[in-house]
């Protein structure tokens, strides 16, 4: 199977075949992963080169920890490269209804905008107090404020859409 | 006064196990309190008596004197320590303990009361003699002349401040005498728009300023000593982020100058207990000014119990039980350097925004001089609740170089993952030339300071091959047998090695 890989900002092309053979941009890697009882603790050897390793599954591919620092990484097979291409052929894009999410849970603090209001990229949308921070929403870019779902004073879980721009 | 049997702690997180490791040392049993949302924290696992006090909110739980007296009275404590945060420097709290014969374990309420408010701090100490930043009183009427009459003696830069502002707001700068008339009357009318009141003084603006504390400690006997400073000034928000001792601008003729004068703030006060007097260090003419005292524990008095070996939880156990000091100023001696980093679950690459979930993992550094205080473990779910730290890594080594080297090493060791952490914020500050250098200052994280996404070729592509490997697992487990199941060992392979050359 061939993988379309990218961690932090490079890609990779990585192949593994049937009994396990890495290959790095076609050529051949000594590679041994192993994974242990704790679920996320991880020891790899490439060559002789040891590196030990948190891995979870996050949204869209892996986060890989290692001395400290994490690196994000989206691992495509074949089949789901080629699809992803037909789809941004066929339109898509950040073009339609986006929902701004609380990534955590707290309390409404402010509502800086209202349905039908035009805003910048950058602008503050929704205030949420967690840990005894202000956390501001801001827009992730340009647009109409379609729908605003809180109030001041809301509780909000985690994930709770806070409003959507159009 | 009697041996304390049964101390209510209260408090959670990591003070409340480092509170209740000092009483078990001590022969003392321990009584947690939790909310409804800390069920499964280490600290109600750590205590011989567990006592659920209420919802997650803290008014609702931690902040709940009521709740806690009653506990208290129904454990039959005989002492409470209140840790920092939440009731440790409320006057009111302290009080009603005494009152149900429990013994706060901490200092007198008197002390509480006098060093809580800022006004009422700067009259107790300014007789005292320790110098306060210059400027002219707040809340007189002064006019323009006499406002100009007292900067000479003031210096500059200084700041024309709004009497009715604060927070920041209502300041103007002002760097030359050629400025200050027409920054006064900008001041005043800003402070009118503002406020509703142009009345104005005058303060040294220290512009390049370090924040360093004592650590004082005293018994109810009259003696007091200091335990040397703490160089806090890697801030954000006026939220420390990391602490150390000794401090680089410090030497020894200074720390000893710095530690009488907090001896005599603490006397002026009437303290006994652990507390620590606070001061703003010019970086250019190493003048200091006293701040505020706090009538606690603090995070960082880790870093003074590794330099000093004094264990400062179990001398303010037994200076509640009214033993005196162990120690006399002489016996204090500092050998090595200590630094902290406060692992905070915040997200340094999201403007240190909160990060929530649950631990899924942790594994902490271990090794010669690394101390962790924790109050998490794996399994633990970080709430929006409460303030965001989580464990505090404290390294001593010989010498600041080196000590820096070694907090790098247990910084990389430092295994957290189910949330985002201050780890990769602190390994790129213990590196910049300025810290290296001791060359901080207070706001240096904000206006200078800049994390990186550092490109590190070799480790993207490990963690490429990892994550394919472990994509691949997945999408084989789905249809074939396990075929390592049956293995003796916890470790299991994912990807296999290509053997290269003879043998297997």
């Amino acid at each position: 199977m061939k993988y379309n890989v990218r961690a932090g900002e490079s890609d990779f092309e990585i192949q593994v075949d049937r009994k396990g053979a890495i290959r790095l941009a076609g050529e051949p890697l000594d590679a041994d992963l192993q994974s242990s009882a704790d679920p996320t603790l991880y020891s790899l050897i490439i060559g002789h080169r040891s590196y030990e390793l948190r891995i979870e599954p996050c949204e869209g591919g892996y986060r890989v920890r290692i001395h400290g620092v994490t690196y994000d990484v989206a691992v495509e097979d074949e089949r789901a490269h080629l699809l992803a291409g037909v789809k941004s052929l066929s339109g898509g894009g950040d073009s339609g209804e986006m929902a701004i999410k609380s990534p955590m849970p707290g309390v409404v603090i402010d509502v800086a905008v209202k349905v039908g209001d035009l805003v910048e990229a950058g602008q503050t949308l929704v205030v949420v107090e967690s840990m005894k921070m202000h956390n501001e929403f801001k827009a992730p870019r340009m647009g109409t404020v379609r729908s605003v779902r809180v109030e001041r004073g809301a509780k909000v879980a985690q994930n709770t859409i806070l409003l959507s721009l159009g | 006064m009697p041996k304390l049997r049964k101390v209510l702690v209260a408090n959670r997180g990591e003070i409340a196990c480092r509170i209740i490791r000092a009483c078990n040392e001590m022969g003392c049993e321990t009584v947690a309190v939790y909310s409804e949302a800390d069920r499964n924290q280490p600290h109600v696992r750590m205590a011989d008596e567990a006592w659920l006090i209420g919802p997650a909110a803290a008014r609702e739980s931690y902040l709940r004197l009521d709740k806690l007296l009653e506990v208290a009275k129904k454990c039959g404590a005989d002492g409470v320590h209140p840790g920092y945060g939440f009731l440790a420097e409320n006057g009111d709290a302290a009080e009603a303990f005494a009152s149900e014969g429990v013994t706060w374990i901490g200092p007198p309420v008197k002390a509480i009361r006098l060093m809580g408010d800022k006004l009422s701090a700067r009259a107790t100490v300014a007789p005292a003699g320790l110098p306060l930043v210059p400027g002219t009183g707040k809340g007189e009427r002064v006019n323009d002349e006499s406002l100009i009459a007292s900067a000479m003696g003031i210096g500059f830069p200084l700041l024309v401040k709004a009497a009715a502002g604060g927070g920041g707001k209502g300041m103007r700068i002002v760097r030359s005498p050629a400025e200050l008339a027409e920054g006064i009357r900008i001041a005043r009318l800003e402070a009118e728009a503002s406020f509703g009141d142009n009345r104005v003084y005058l303060e040294r603006l220290i512009a390049n300023a370090r924040h360093i504390e004592i650590q004082i400690m005293g018994d109810q006997h009259g003696n007091l000593i200091h335990l040397g400073e703490r160089d806090c000034s890697i801030q954000r928000r006026h939220q420390k982020l990391i602490e150390e001792c000794p401090s680089p601008a410090v030497d020894e003729a200074l720390r000893h100058r710095m530690g009488a004068a907090a001896v005599k703030a603490a006397a002026a006060a009437g303290y006994y207990s652990a507390g620590t007097v606070e001061f703003v260090m010019d970086n250019d003419t190493h003048e200091y000014f006293f701040l505020e005292m706090n009538t606690r524990l603090q995070v960082e008095h880790t870093v003074t119990e590794r330099v000093t070996g004094v264990d400062i939880v179990k001398e303010m156990l037994r200076v509640a039980m009214g033993e005196p000091l162990r120690y006399k100023q002489s016996d204090i001696k500092w050998k090595g350097s200590t630094i902290e980093c406060r692992i905070l679950a915040e997200d340094p690459w999201n403007n240190f925004m909160p990060s929530i979930g649950v631990i899924t993992s942790l594994a902490a550094p271990s090794g010669p001089g690394v101390r962790i205080d924790t109050g998490i473990s794996a399994g633990s779910e970080i709430t929006p609740y409460y303030d965001s730290l989580i464990a505090k890594l404290v390294v001593w080594d010989e010498t600041r170089e080196e000590a820096i080297i070694r907090t790098q090493q247990a910084l990389k060791e430092f295994q957290i993952t189910g949330i985002e952490t201050t780890i990769p914020f602190f390994l790129q500050m213990l590196d910049t030339p300025e810290f290296r250098t001791g060359k901080v200052h207070t706001k240096f994280v904000e206006e200078e300071f800049l994390l990186n996404k550092i490109r590190n070729p070799e480790l993207e592509r490990v963690a490429a091959i990892a994550a394919t490997l472990v994509a691949h697992a997945r999408r084989g487990r789905a249809t074939t047998l396990d075929r390592a199941t049956n293995r003796p060992s916890a470790w299991r392979v994912i990807g296999r090695r290509e053997i290269v050359g003879a043998g297997s």
